[in-house]
Parts: C-alpha cells; sequence; structure tokens
C-alpha cells in the first residue's frame, strides 16, 4: 500500500480553521515554521486573532465568497508569534459536512518572498525556453536567407535573359505592343530583384552581431551629407551639432543615418532651397537624436505604417523608393533596444526621433 | 583572347547555363566551353583531366563555378580543386546568385581567385561576362603547364 501523505508532509503552512466558528482545528509544522506558534499553541485559538490578519477586503464579503464558490485566494497581511510581519499568499478551500453545510476552511499559505522567488524561478525557465526558440529562430530565419539568396533570384534572370534575347533577336520585326510587353516582364523582373535584395539587406541587420563603439554621429552625418550633396546642385543647408556621441555598432548606425539622410535629402527634392538638421535632445533624462528636414513630410494619420517594410506613403512616380529605407532604420535601433518614431505634417516637411540607449553591461547579441 | 584556354561552367540550372553561353557568345569569347551540371560530374572531368591520358592535357582551363549544386556542393568543389596537385593552380571564378557573407567569407578561404554575383538584368550580366573574359581569357596569363606537371610529379610517391 502507499505511504500515506498527510498535510504535515506539505513545505507549506497548512491549517484548518471553522467556518461558523473561526477557531484553527488543524495546524501543520509548515505552519508552526511559518508563523512560530506551535500546534499546542495555535489549536483553539481564533485564527484572525492569534494571527491579526489583514484582508484586502472584509473579512464577511471573503466568507460569503467561499460559501458560495468554494474557494478564495489572496494576499493578507498577518503577524508571527514574535511580532513580524509575514504577507503571504493565501488560497482557502471550503470543506462541508456530511449534510453539505459549510463545515471548515482549509487554508494553505505562502510567505510572498517564497511566492516571488518561485514567480522569478518560474520566468527563468520561461526565459530560458524562450532563448533557445529565439535560437532556433534565428537559424531557421539564416536558412531562409540562404535560400532566398540562391534560389529566388535564378528564376528572375530567366525571365529578364530571355525576354531581353527574343527582344535583340527579333526586336523590329516585332510589334511595338509586344517590344512593351518585353520590356514590361524584364523591368518586373529587375523590380523583383530588387525588392528580394531589399529583403535580404533587412534580414542581415536581424542577423548581424553588434559591436558597440563609441560612435562620433555628428562626423557620420557631415560625412554622409557630403556624400549626399556630391554632383548636386541643389541648395540644401545642413544643421549639424557637433559633438554627438553614441555608444553603437558604427556600421548599422551609420546604415541607420544613411537611410534617414537619403529620406530627407529625397523628400526635399522639390524646395527650391531646403534644410535639413541633426541634433539631440535631453528628454526625461534620455538622449532623443533627431533628423529633421523641410520637406514633402506626410499625413501623421498614416505614421503607423511608416516602419512597414515596403510600405510607401508616396507614390512611385513623385518619389522614387522600394520602401525599405525606414524599415532598416526601426530594425537598426531596435537592435540597439532603442525606439524609433516621426512626426510630421503634410507639406511642412517631417522629424524623425531615435535613442540607442547605452547599455549597462557589455555583451549584447 | 588565348583560345586555348578552355571555361569551364559548372552550373545546375539549364536556364543560367544557356544565358551563360549566350552572353559568352555575345562577348565575342570563342573558346571551348565545358558545361558540367552537378559537383560530382566536375571532379569526375577534372580527375580525367589530370590524367595523362586525358585528350588535352596541355590545356589551360578557367573555372566558373556556381555555389547551390546538386550531389556535391560548390564550395567542395572548390576545396577539391585546391588540393590536387593538377588543379591547385587553376583560377576558380565563383558566380553565383548569392551575396551572402559567409558565401564570400568561405569562398575565399576555401581558395576562390574571384567572386561575381549573376545580376538579375541581363544586359549587366553580359557586361560581367565580357569583363570576366577579358581579364581571364585576354589579361591574365596562366600558369604554364609545366606548372600542373611538376606539382603532379612532386605528388607522386616515389617508385
Amino acid at each position: 500500500m502507499a505511504e500515506e501523505v498527510t498535510l504535515d508532509d506539505l513545505p507549506a503552512a497548512v491549517s484548518v480553521r471553522g467556518f461558523s466558528n473561526p477557531v484553527i482545528e488543524h495546524w501543520s509544522r509548515g505552519a508552526e515554521e511559518l508563523y512560530g506558534y506551535s500546534a499546542e499553541a495555535a489549536l483553539g485559538r481564533i485564527s484572525e486573532e492569534l494571527l491579526r490578519s489583514e484582508y484586502p477586503v472584509p473579512l464577511p464579503e471573503i466568507e460569503e465568497l467561499v460559501r458560495l464558490g468554494g474557494r478564495w485566494s489572496g494576499v493578507i497581511k498577518q503577524r508571527g508569534a514574535d511580532g513580524s510581519p509575514i504577507s503571504a499568499a493565501v488560497a482557502w478551500r471550503l470543506r462541508r459536512d456530511r449534510q453539505g453545510f459549510p463545515a471548515s476552511i482549509l487554508q494553505v499559505a505562502l510567505p510572498t518572498d517564497q511566492a516571488h522567488s518561485e514567480r522569478v524561478a518560474d520566468l527563468r525557465r520561461r526565459l530560458a525556453a524562450g532563448g533557445t526558440e529565439l535560437a532556433a529562430a534565428v537559424e531557421e530565419l539564416d536558412a531562409f536567407s540562404y535560400s532566398v539568396a540562391h534560389d529566388l533570384r535564378t528564376p528572375l534572370r530567366a525571365l529578364n535573359g530571355f525576354s531581353r534575347s527574343i527582344q535583340e533577336d527579333f526586336g523590329a520585326e516585332l510589334p511595338l505592343a509586344v517590344q512593351d510587353d518585353l520590356a514590361r516582364i524584364q523591368r518586373a523582373a529587375d523590380r523583383m530583384g530588387t525588392l528580394i535584395d531589399d529583403l535580404l539587406r533587412l534580414s542581415r541587420i536581424s542577423r548581424a552581431v553588434i559591436d558597440r563603439q563609441p560612435v562620433d554621429l555628428s562626423g557620420l552625418v557631415h560625412q554622409l551629407a557630403a556624400e549626399l550633396a556630391t554632383g548636386s546642385t541643389r541648395q540644401v543647408e545642413w544643421q549639424i551639432t557637433p559633438g554627438v556621441w553614441a555608444e553603437a555598432d558604427q556600421g548599422l548606425v551609420r546604415l541607420a543615418l544613411e537611410n534617414l539622410l537619403a529620406n530627407a535629402w529625397k523628400f526635399t527634392a522639390k524646395n527650391s532651397s531646403a534644410s535639413i538638421a541633426f541634433g539631440v535632445e535631453q528628454v526625461g533624462g534620455e538622449e532623443v537624436y533627431t533628423v529633421c528636414d523641410d520637406g514633402a513630410g506626410f499625413d501623421m494619420a498614416q505614421a503607423g505604417k511608416l516602419f512597414t517594410p515596403f510600405h510607401r506613403l508616396h507614390p512611385t512616380r513623385e518619389f522614387e523608393g522600394t520602401g525599405i529605407g525606414l524599415a532598416i532604420v526601426q530594425r537598426v535601433v531596435r537592435r540597439h533596444g532603442g525606439r524609433v518614431w516621426a512626426s510630421a505634417q503634410t507639406g511642412a516637411g517631417a522629424v524623425f526621433h531615435f535613442t540607442l540607449p547605452a547599455l549597462p553591461a557589455k555583451g549584447d547579441r | 583572347m588565348n583560345e586555348e584556354i578552355v571555361v569551364v561552367l559548372i552550373e545546375d540550372n539549364e536556364d543560367d547555363q544557356e544565358l551563360a553561353r549566350r552572353a559568352l557568345q555575345r562577348a565575342g569569347v570563342r573558346n571551348k566551353l565545358v558545361v558540367l551540371g552537378d559537383g560530382a560530374a566536375a571532379l569526375e572531368f577534372f580527375a580525367m583531366a589530370g590524367q595523362s591520358g586525358f585528350a588535352e592535357p596541355q590545356r589551360s582551363y578557367v573555372i566558373l563555378l556556381d555555389l547551390k549544386l546538386p550531389r556535391v556542393d560548390g564550395l567542395d568543389v572548390l576545396r577539391a580543386l585546391r588540393q590536387s596537385p593538377s588543379t591547385r593552380s587553376m583560377p576558380v571564378v565563383v558566380l553565383t546568385s548569392s551575396d551572402e557573407e559567409r558565401d564570400l567569407i568561405e569562398s575565399y578561404e576555401g581558395g576562390a581567385n574571384s567572386y561575381i554575383r549573376k545580376p538579375v538584368d541581363f544586359a549587366q550580366f553580359s557586361e560581367v561576362v565580357k569583363q570576366l573574359g577579358f581579364y581571364w581569357l585576354a589579361l591574365n596569363l596562366p600558369a604554364p603547364a609545366a606548372v600542373n606537371q611538376r606539382q603532379d610529379d612532386a605528388a607522386r610517391p616515389p617508385a
């Protein structure tokens, strides 16, 4: 026969008190340990008086809940034999007599610091499981990107190549409409090639290992501004706050700034003279970097979709692009644990804000 | 162009084989072209080429190698070519779809002489093939056959 397990064998503080006459009827070893009263001292005493219990709601209400539903749980404040405060998570179960009338309440109590440490242990377990899942997800992304890189472009080469071949071999003999269709096929294949390349660039950021170092953001912006201005006759006034630094991955942050500045450059193209500014603000003890332009802006009602890959707020015929730039910016910022957001008005320019919080400790991946 | 040099294309996709053929034609490359459809066929071909009974043992080769190949993977073909004395000094140009960093790293670590990503646009691809032909078939001087011969002798155990 199996060994009998009694309430006394449980490490938790288990006690039983009468329902209508709330005297203690049972007092486990766990209860002796938690409250510091021996069973002898506790049995027959009124539970609430002995332990000076404080409930989150009046006790009669709880008793009514127990009478109707058979159970209650909550956190209560009590005092041990030495007067020390005890905060306990308790679960109550109603026990009934043979006629089915409420007889007593079984209470299992767990000091909340223990409840807390068990919750922490549970979170740790879930975090570890999440880490394994994350590693698996990264591995899958890797495999996915690999097959995209190798396999998806091959059929596009055939589409583009053979339609071009027809055009070159029979070009003059073909009706204009057919020539036009062939050109469309080629353009579509090229465009899909570009989209695949954009997707791969995006996934590369997700897979990159972050190497944080002090980065001279102002210096980077100067460089990138010079690159944009090369060969251009546009009138653009740059306002670059000097001496702005961040602790970040140089390559990735360069990529983010490149896209933000290219955006500002692009969307001010229709201005006769434009101004683009880079700076930093202190907001609630946090450094918020800003890239600001006085270009086409956008409708704030659409701001939610701004960072979605391949989503474009302006038609291609007005401003070129595949809609990957801001998705890249967001991914870079997120890989650094930061946030990016925008504020704008149609026709009145746009401001992009982002943070790159410094890490308390090294070793981010 | 040095028309003695044989161009060996190791590529499994028939469309890509055909496009490469046309691009070479357009570039005016009249060299002999050998097309091998998988990695194992490539290794067999070069094992034969190393043998003295092979029809053209004195020929020089330029190898255009795709990475993702059936049976034996492109990177394994590359490593095998670099291990065998008779193929060690042959120029290998990786010609593939991917520009993933790990493909580049493994290719160069495996001993590739060059790495080129095939563009989707055929006009660009033709230009790439033209440049390739100009560099490897005209500008670059291949290793003399004696180099491979000597390496073969060195590798052979003394009689």
